[in-house]
């Protein structure tokens, strides 16, 4: 009998508070990072890395919680315990949330530690993307309908945000209002849309139930 | 929308899980019907109907019919 099931309320702070450590922890890495090297970040660069240590952060939140059956069926709003399929499920979509922060922080990473491998960081990105068309097919099939309709409900947000935004920035670039955006800036964008758009929307689901 | 899935499946007897299993759902999707936080489409509202044995309008109510 493991100790969060003799007396769930320990394990559950015990839990919560590594999580906070190891996200503390990488983020006193990352402000200490962009403080000494940053100087030259540009906003994207530190934004995507504000977006990697969220990504991280809810990966090891997620990841810890899924040591504890209990624990990750009370986080889905379900009776008694989370089933093998459930927990594993989770975990895919805590590892994959976990490689878009890798990802994400790569460029600016190698630029503050001067790490001159642009191939490589590239064919990491090129894994990724593959990863990202194999999770996804996978989530398109195993879906049901309510989580179907939780996903386009996102998308959807996702879509109009970013094409608003998309249609402003690109439109005042056109007419010389502001200066060039890159493609790097509009993927910082998207995924801090991606990222921050479902926790909004299952924020706004329980204050509705 | 109101529904009584929850009282109906109390009656059999029947868990979150074991009723998913009947309609090849998720515990996840049968959850947010029971609380009233997704509509169920209209086969799956069927489905439900056909293992409960009952007919969908004594299953699901629709508030805005009867207000």
């Amino acid at each position: 009998m493991s100790a969060s099931q003799i007396s769930p309320e320990p394990g559950r702070r015990s839990g919560a508070l590594l999580s906070m450590g190891l996200t503390a922890a990488l983020g006193l890495g990352l402000l200490w990072l962009i403080w000494t090297r940053g100087h030259g970040l540009s906003w994207a660069d530190k934004l995507a890395l504000i977006v990697s240590l969220m990504c991280l952060a809810s990966a090891i939140r997620i990841g810890l919680e899924s040591l504890d059956p209990r624990r990750l069926s009370q986080r889905m709003s379900l009776e008694g315990e989370s089933t093998p399929a459930e927990t594993a499920q989770v975990r895919l979509q805590a590892g994959v949330v976990a490689l878009m922060g890798v990802v994400i922080a790569l460029p600016p990473l190698a630029d503050m530690l001067g790490w001159r491998a642009p191939e490589v960081i590239y064919g990491v990105f090129l894994a990724y993307a593959a990863i990202r068309i194999v999770y996804a097919r996978h989530v398109l099939k195993t879906a049901d309908e309510f989580v179907r309709r939780r996903m386009e409900r996102a998308a959807l947000v996702i879509m109009m945000l970013f094409q608003t935004g998309l249609l402003l920035v690109a439109g005042a670039e056109r007419l010389g209002l502001i200066g060039p955006v890159s493609g790097w800036d509009a993927l910082v964008c998207l995924t801090t849309l991606a990222v921050l758009t479902p926790v909004f929307l299952q924020s706004r689901r329980q204050a509705e139930a | 929308m109101k529904n009584r899935l929850r009282v109906l499946r109390a009656e059999r007897e029947w868990s979150q899980a074991d009723l998913a299993d009947r309609l090849g759902v998720s515990r996840q999707t049968v959850n947010a019907i029971e609380t009233g936080k997704y509509d169920p489409s209209l086969p799956l509202a069927f489905k439900i109907a056909r293992v409960f044995e009952a007919p969908i309008e004594q299953i699901f109510d629709d508030e805005q019919e009867t207000a």
